[in-house]
């Protein structure tokens, strides 16, 4: 879906940005670019729509080349959400979600039905539509701010740091909401941040940068237990590793009893079910003084044990 | 009090003479404007593009802003004759002023994340600039030209001075011909119509902005 | 905001079409901004309009006066406006000081048809020429009763004049060359405020008019040219000649004007207008019925 080709971009007399920078972007994924300040994240980020054009190199995007996409309808085929969300103030929640839909000159009435349809995707009620932006809290801005950007139906979302003017408990929460549209629509994703905890939990690929270079690509797995770049290892540090046991879910590291050191389902005492996330697992083992304790299924089926042992003899 | 009966004396016995004269204050101040109007925002909009346009040709206007409106009547006397067109071309040159650079000012003024926002999602030059930039710069731009308005029907005053109509036509004739209240009356009719004038666009104004926050 | 623009745009092409005028028979007068020259310019107005179908427009009060006519006239942009032979040969033409009445109407004819195709009609029998006025009592106080006296007393007296007096030839320059005036101050006013300025005492001696309304007004004494520095300023229509080749019969109109205002009828119509506030045209209708000429 987007291919960066050794790609280098700096201003005129400045120090490079982006420094011969290969990356590949599949359909699907939700990519976030993390780093810290200076890296180059955002930078790599408004190359992909052409708010920024590189020095060198070649980007692709579905399959053509960056140079030879027309400007406009780039733009027009990538869904755009920024920090401060810049909803137009002018207009009401209705006409700056169906904006996209307007500068194509689409049917009142089919904008109207988007607009409903978007609004109700991001957890908003309809009687929002014909309030103004003046009137909404940062965290409803926001979600009126990824409705405006999937407008148009594109295949693409850029979202650059968007959570990062919403306060701490919102945050969580437009995270899990932002997860929820990820899966329902199956778009591709790349999402800048400079916050380790959110590039963990929403990332599918995880890119570390620094200094306009990639220093590290991979799953949460891979970038919290086998990276390869020693900034890497020390920018995720245990924040990231923090991160990844109340994401990860123990459904995925459910063992069976048979594999696990004292199987026997009779003696299980304590449980946990198998959508915790593993600290829980963790926790209950060190609270009780165990080495594992029985996973329960959403349903209260058992489905195995969570096991310390097992859990050390895995490679993620 | 004397003063005030002879003057509602006049405006009553000579109410033709005064009214005629205000039809062509009226004439003469909205000629001027739909002009200043049209010419200003225009290049209000063109040189919100460039600073270094911007700068020359707000410098440029600022200059001729200052130059005391009769040198101006009388410079152009010289070059385009006595009467109307001269009196227009002045005021309009006046006008320019306030009508630029409060376009010039609303435009740029616009928060950047906003058109960064719509230069993001692809709307073209045109789009930016008419569905975002512009409809955001009018409170500002139409309080500029509010002011230019009032400059304009006041200005319209002294045009009568190079053999323009208008009231500046009463007044002048009061002044050369000592008769004070002539003199006001003109003038009180000027301040009224800049009021009445005023007060419209402030009317204007509020329904135009009624919807944007 | 579509529907805004285009109603502006037809109300302005509205105007427009309003202030084009259709081809008609039309002269433009034009007149200086002083009372005598309102009263002129209306009473040639007034006997065009009833003798001809031809339209008069007005453009009274032109600032500046002559110095903004004569472009205008000669642009064509005024058809005709009343002038001072003493202005035209001075002022206009540049020539030396000429100071018998007649020779001085005679040439100043000539030349404006040679050089500017423009005739001098009939003159209308009245001489405003300059005067220097005071106030009477301090006048007659003091002992003055010539420019002469002036002269002598001028040290501790103060001048109120008008811009174009102080820089013509045939005015300030000129007298104090003749009678090596001195004063202690010379202030620059509006013609329209100088009479304002002597009654107030803000200026003692003030130039004016030998037809002016308002010297019985203000009591002040007109001091002899004893001289004779000024020169004739007898007043008359000045026309292109293109605008009579179109209507000839305007001569014999205006002519009717000819002889028929003394100094004093002209002191006595400016009167009305400047101390009586009465309107210009009543009192030219007023004369013109008086005379049997409307």
């Amino acid at each position: 879906m987007i291919e960066f080709s050794d790609v280098s971009q700096q201003y005129e007399t400045e120090k490079p940005i982006i420094r011969h920078l290969s990356l590949t972007v599949s359909q699907g994924e939700f990519v976030v670019l993390i780093g810290p300040s200076g890296c180059g994240k955002t930078t790599l980020l408004k190359m992909i729509n052409g708010l920024i054009l590189p020095n060198s190199g070649e980007i692709r995007i579905k399959g053509k080349e960056l140079k030879e996409w027309d400007p406009i309808t780039l733009k027009r085929n990538i869904g755009y959400v920024i920090q401060q969300v810049g909803l137009f103030p002018h207009l009401n929640i209705e006409k700056n979600i169906a904006y996209a839909l307007d500068i194509q000159k689409t049917s009142e009435t089919k904008k109207k039905e988007r607009a409903r349809e978007l609004i109700n995707l991001v957890g908003l009620e309809e009687g929002y539509l014909g309030k103004y932006p003046n009137e909404l809290s940062g965290g409803q801005k926001q979600r009126v701010g990824i409705a405006r950007a999937l407008a148009a139906d594109p295949e693409i979302i850029l979202m650059d740091e968007p959570l990062g003017a919403v306060d701490q408990i919102n945050r969580a929460v437009l995270q899990d909401e932002i997860i929820r549209i990820y899966q329902t629509l199956n778009k591709t994703i790349v999402f800048v941040t400079h916050d380790i905890e959110e590039a963990i939990k929403l990332g599918t690929k995880i890119v570390v940068m620094n200094q306009g270079e990639i220093m590290e690509v991979g799953s949460r797995d891979t970038i919290v237990f086998h990276n390869k770049s020693h900034f890497a290892d020390d920018f995720i540090g245990n924040k990231g590793f923090l991160s990844y046991l109340n994401i990860v879910k123990i459904k995925q590291v459910v063992c069976s009893f048979n594999e696990s050191s004292n199987g026997n389902t009779k003696e299980m005492s304590l449980w946990v079910s198998e959508a915790d996330p593993l600290i829980v697992g963790i926790r209950m083992c060190l609270e009780n003084g165990v080495n594992l304790v029985g996973v329960r299924d959403t349903a209260g089926r058992v489905v195995g044990a969570f096991d310390l042992g097992c859990l050390s003899r895995l490679t993620f | 009090m004397e003063f005030f009966k002879n003057l509602g004396e006049l405006l009553k016995t000579r109410s033709d003479f005064f009214i005629e004269l205000l039809w062509q204050h009226i004439l003469l101040s909205l000629i001027a404007i739909v002009i200043i109007t049209v010419v200003g925002i225009t290049t209000g909009i063109l040189i919100s593009k460039s600073k270094k346009a911007a700068s020359i040709v707000i410098g440029m206007t600022n200059v001729l802003y200052t130059i005391p409106s009769i040198a101006m009547f009388g410079f152009f006397v010289s070059i385009t004759g006595i009467g109307n067109t001269t009196a227009i071309i002045a005021l309009v040159i006046y006008g320019l002023l306030p009508v630029i650079r409060n376009t010039y000012v609303g435009l740029i003024e616009v928060d950047d994340q906003i058109l960064e926002a719509a230069v993001g999602m692809g709307s073209t030059p045109w789009q930016l600039l008419s569905k975002i930039q512009f409809p955001l710069a009018l409170p500002v731009i139409i309080a500029g030209i509010r002011n230019m308005v009032v400059m304009t029907i006041a200005l319209a005053g002294i045009a009568s001075f190079i053999g323009a109509g208008g009231l500046g036509v009463a007044i002048w004739r009061g002044i050369t011909t000592n008769f004070g209240e002539m003199t006001v009356a003109g003038s009180l009719l000027v301040a009224l119509l800049a009021f009445v004038a005023d007060g419209l666009l402030g009317i204007i104004e509020k329904r135009l902005l009624r919807r944007t926050k | 905001m579509k529907k805004w623009i285009s109603l502006v745009l037809i109300a302005v092409l509205i105007f427009l079409a309003a202030g084009c005028q259709s081809e008609k028979k039309k002269v433009v007068i034009a007149s200086k901004p002083m009372a005598e020259s309102y009263i002129i310019a209306e009473m040639m107005g007034q006997l065009i309009e009833a003798n001809s179908d031809i339209t008069v427009e007005y453009k009274m009060g032109i600032g500046g006066g002559t110095a903004n006519i004569q472009p205008a006239m000669e642009s064509g942009e005024i058809d005709m406006y009343p002038e001072y032979t003493g202005t035209g040969w001075l002022f206009v033409l540049k020539n030396e000081l000429v100071t018998d009445s007649q020779a001085l109407y005679e040439g100043v004819k000539s030349q404006y048809q040679e050089k500017y195709n423009f005739i001098w009609l009939d003159r209308y029998g009245f001489n405003d020429t300059y005067a220097l006025a005071m106030d009477k009592t301090k006048a007659d106080s003091m002992g003055i009763n010539t420019f002469s006296d002036l002269a002598s007393q001028s040290a501790s007296l103060v001048l109120g004049s008008e811009y174009d007096f102080y820089e013509r030839e045939d005015g300030y320059p000129g007298l104090v060359t003749a009678y090596g005036f001195n004063f202690k101050e010379k202030k620059e006013l509006d013609i329209g405020l100088k009479y304002k300025a002597i009654g107030e005492g803000q200026v003692d001696v003030i130039n004016n008019f030998s037809t002016d309304g308002l010297l019985a007004e203000y009591n002040l004494k007109v001091l002899k040219d004893d001289q004779n520095f000024f020169p004739a300023y007898e007043a008359a229509t000045v026309i292109r000649q293109e605008t009579l080749d179109k209507y000839p019969e305007l001569e014999a109109i205006l002519n009717q004007l000819a002889g028929q205002i003394s100094d004093e009828e002209m002191q006595q119509m400016n009167y009305y207008v400047e101390k009586e506030n009465r309107d210009a045209g009543d009192v030219a209708t007023e004369f013109l019925k008086a005379k049997g000429l409307l």
